[in-house]
Parts: structure tokens; sequence; C-alpha cells
């Protein structure tokens, strides 16, 4: 469920970007008719500010739940039936971190649309019925509904391949290659009861579950059961790897990580993000590597030129000009 | 080759007013109805860009596959064989889901099908994934201009076809400037 809180989040440009600070601070939620509600984070910690693209990242319950309170409960699950979700949950905050349970394929089909660039496409069992001489007596078409604009989706996108790269999905890398750029999320119980994997390459989408039939908690986390799943499922059908197009409607700016501030152009730090044109950062902070990305940028040597396209990465500083790039 | 023919027939839109599928080749102007015949031809009718000359199959696609999936799909649609023709391009889309080409040839089927909402967004889906090619953005636009008026939204249609208009000629320029022809 958080995806579709952060993407109706994305969706108001002038209030949400990837960067934009959210609340990870102690809450406690009354609502008429619901006990009241104190969501906590996996790690009992709080965060205090944290940019919307990290509270994705590492799964931030509490910075989430206030996200979704201040979008209003009622019109992000209002979207449900969009993503072909028929079951109404309650229209309690708390169904917003994913506390009313969703079926594998209802996730499949949410995360077919995020991987589509806000497509959804029905998913189908059955193509066609043909007769014993082949002869197709009932054919199921692909249909296709847009359901949610490309460039927010873009931007979600971004977001859950940061999972992936700097997240609570960082160790599928056991399994798949940096350079795969999955877009995926990982799904924990309070109780370890369920553990959920569901993820994207360019041209697999996935989902996992992974519980028991007696109810009982696994004690698995979502990255220590259903990632691990997922990791050697992908692994072993050699997936493409994930480079969304480009909707008009994105520009790519280079920002400070930390401060969030804009960089100019041809500064070399900095982490080069997705943004909605008009919603990027408008002041600009001197350029220089703080101190908070200096290690990072080092490691990310070898990520290289291809960085230029790909949100996120932290750029290189610069050994190739722009025709070497063009070939890498 | 193929870019000069191309450029000719590109170039030719701005003389045809409207015009049915394959009589694209004389610059006569005879106001007829577009393509998708809801629209009457007289006071007040769109007019929809004349069809770009067809692009070959295998420009299409480098995947011999999907070529003969879409030629298939061609000599399909063209007998009226609509469900079958979708069904090629289905499978060639499992095959080369990204290729623009793939999603255009399926929108028009739809089209042709009269499923006008899936026409549209089949169009659309086939932009997102054109990037900067304004030939196949063009006929996508024409697609759901086309698509408007059979739902009788008008105004929409105007501005789809206007924009089939402009990356019409886009394509045409970047044609001439890569082919260094000059049409005349």
């Amino acid at each position: 469920m958080k995806p579709i809180v952060y993407l109706t989040a994305l969706e108001d440009p002038q209030r949400y970007t990837l960067i934009t600070p959210l609340d990870d601070s102690p809450l406690l939620w009354r609502q008429p008719g619901a006990p009241d509600w104190k969501p906590k984070n996996y790690d009992l910690k709080f965060h205090g500010q944290v940019q919307l693209r990290t509270a994705l990242a590492h799964s931030y319950n509490v910075a989430t739940a206030r996200l979704g309170i201040a979008l209003g409960v009622g019109h992000i699950l209002d979207k449900l039936p969009l993503y072909g979700i028929e079951r109404q949950p309650p229209p309690f905050a708390s169904s917003l971190l994913g506390a009313f349970g969703l079926s594998p394929v209802e996730v499949s089909q949410l995360y077919q649309t995020f991987a589509d660039g806000g497509f959804r496409t029905p998913l189908r069992a059955i193509r066609v019925i043909v007769t014993a001489e082949g002869k197709p007596l009932q054919r199921f078409p692909l249909n296709v509904e847009p359901v949610a604009a490309p460039a927010p989706v873009y931007l979600l996108t971004a977001a859950l391949q940061g999972v992936v790269r700097e997240g609570t999905a960082q160790s599928l890398i056991n399994w798949l290659p940096a350079e795969m750029n999955v877009a995926g999320k990982t799904g924990t119980t309070d109780d370890l009861r369920d553990s959920w994997f569901a993820g994207y390459t360019g041209d697999r989408v996935a989902v996992v579950w992974v519980g028991r039939d007696d109810n009982k908690p696994t004690g698995l986390t979502g990255a220590s059961g259903a990632m691990t799943v997922w990791g050697e499922m992908m692994k072993n059908i050699q997936p493409e790897p994930l480079q969304p197009a480009m909707p008009e409607e994105i520009e790519m700016v280079n920002v400070d990580p930390v401060s969030g501030l804009r960089y100019d152009e041809g500064c070399k730090a900095g982490v080069l993000l997705p943004f909605i044109k008009g919603s990027a950062p408008a002041q600009t902070s001197p350029c220089g590597a703080s101190s908070a990305d200096a290690a990072g940028a080092k490691a990310d040597a070898k990520a290289d030129a291809k960085a230029d396209l790909k949100p996120g990465v932290k750029q290189d500083s610069g050994k190739k000009n722009w025709f070497q790039r063009l070939f890498n | 080759m193929r870019n000069r023919f191309g450029l000719f027939f590109v170039s030719a839109w701005l003389l045809l007013l409207a015009g049915c599928a394959g009589v694209a080749t004389q610059p006569s102007i005879t106001p007829t109805p577009t393509p998708s015949g809801a629209q009457q031809p007289g006071e007040g009718a769109i007019i929809a860009p004349a069809p770009l000359k067809p692009v070959p199959s295998s420009a299409m696609s480098g995947n011999k596959a999907v070529i003969a999936l879409l030629d298939r799909a061609q000599t399909d649609n063209e007998s009226g064989r609509r469900e079958a023709a979708g069904a090629s391009l289905e499978r060639a889309l499992r095959i080369e889901p990204r290729n623009p080409w793939l999603w255009l040839e399926l929108a028009q089927v739809r089209l042709a099908q009269g499923q006008y909402a899936q026409a549209i967004t089949l169009a659309r889906k086939s932009n997102s994934f054109a990037g900067h090619q304004p030939r196949v953005q063009s006929e996508n636009w024409q697609v759901i201009g086309q698509a408007r008026v059979a739902q009788g939204d008008s105004a929409g249609a105007e501005q789809a076809y206007k924009l089939a208009a402009e990356l019409a000629q886009q394509a045409k320029a970047e044609a001439d400037h890569n082919s260094g022809f000059n049409f005349q």
C-alpha cells in the first residue's frame, strides 16, 4: 500500500518531490470508530525530518502515516479500484500501511501498473481458447487503461529503485547486479507473519509472499524471506535492466543529497534526481562535494557514465567526455 | 532510399486536406470525410492531416520474428481480420514490449474495430515509448484525432490533428536534414 501513498503525493508536484522533507516523529492518531493508532517504525526509532525518497527506501511507517493523513486517507483509498483492487479496506489511516491483507495477485496488478508507466493491463491467465485444430474460439485481447500519469509514476519508480539501491532491499544485490536497476519494495508485518517482496525489472514484474498456512509468524522480514525467493527466481530468468522511458514532463536535476539544494549543472558532486518540470528546488548551493557525499561519490565511481541518464545515481567525477559516454 | 520516399509523402500532408488511406499520392485538394467516416464533409468538418506513407515493417523492428508478425498483422488487418491482426501484434509485443510502432499498429487495429477509447490509450502508450521520434508520434496523434472524431470530441480531435501535423513537419525536417534532400 505504501507506494500508492507516495504516488498520490508525487502527483502533486507543487507540494511533493522526491526530496520533500517528511516528518517521522511520534504520532498518535485518533479517528472516530477506530482504536487510537500509534504507528511505529520497524527499527522502533523515529527519524525526525527525512526526505520522501528516504522514507520510502527505508519503509518508515510513521512518515508514511503522516504523509497519508496529510493527503487524505479517503482520497488514497478511493484510488484502489483504479488499480483493480475491488475490496474496500476500512477507512482508517492504518489501512495505508498495508494493514489489510491484499492478495499477491492484487499486489501484482498494482506493480504491473507502476512498471508500465501508469497503464494498467488487467492480468490474464488465458489469452485465447482454441479448438483441437487450433482455431480460436474466444480471445481475451490485451486491454490497457491509463490510471496514473506517467510523470509521477516515473518518480515513484525512481524512489522504488532507491529501495533496492540503498534501502530495505539492498541485499538484492546478492542476486541481481546494480545495473539491473530493479525497482522494488519489501513488506514486513509487525509480528513477522507475512513476508513480501514486489518488484520489477525492464521486462518482468513479480510478487512473492511468504507465510505459513497456519498463519503463525514466519520469523521473516520482507528482505530475509520473500526477497530471497524473488531474487533467486529473477536471477534464473535473466530479466532486462529497468530503464523506464522518461516522460517529457520530467527533468533531471543535480541536487545536494543532504540539503536538497540545487547544484549548478556542471557540478560533479551531488545526486541526479528526476523532478516534474517546475518542481525542482530553485535555490542553488555552491558546488563542492558535501561531506556526506564525498564517500558515496567515490564508491560509485564505477557506476560511471550511464549515471547521467539514471535517476538517483551519484555522478562520477567525469573522466569520460560526452562522446565516450554515448557508447558506454 | 526509404527516407526519400518517406519525406515525399510526409511533405504531402500539407497539400492534402484529407484522404482515405492509400490515396495520399496526389496533391489534389479534395475535402473528404476523415478516415473514420464518422464526420460528414461540409462546414465545420474537422480535417485530418493526410495519412503518411506507411513505414515498411522492416523499419519498425530489427527482429525477424517481429517483422513476420507485423507483416501477417498488416495482411490480416487489410482483409478485415482485425482479431487475428490484434493477436499477431500482441505476440509481437511480447517479444518487443517497448516498441512504439507495435503499439501504434495495435492502436490502428482497435480504431478500425471501433474501440475508440482503447485506440486512444494504445496510441498514448506508444507515445510513452516513442521518445523523440516525431514520425511515430505524429501517427499516434492521428489515431487519437480519428478516435476523438468518432467519439464526438471535435475540439479534442482538432487539437490532436494539430499536434499530428506539427510532428509530421518535424519528422519531415529531420528527414530532410538527415538525407540532405530538399523537397520543393
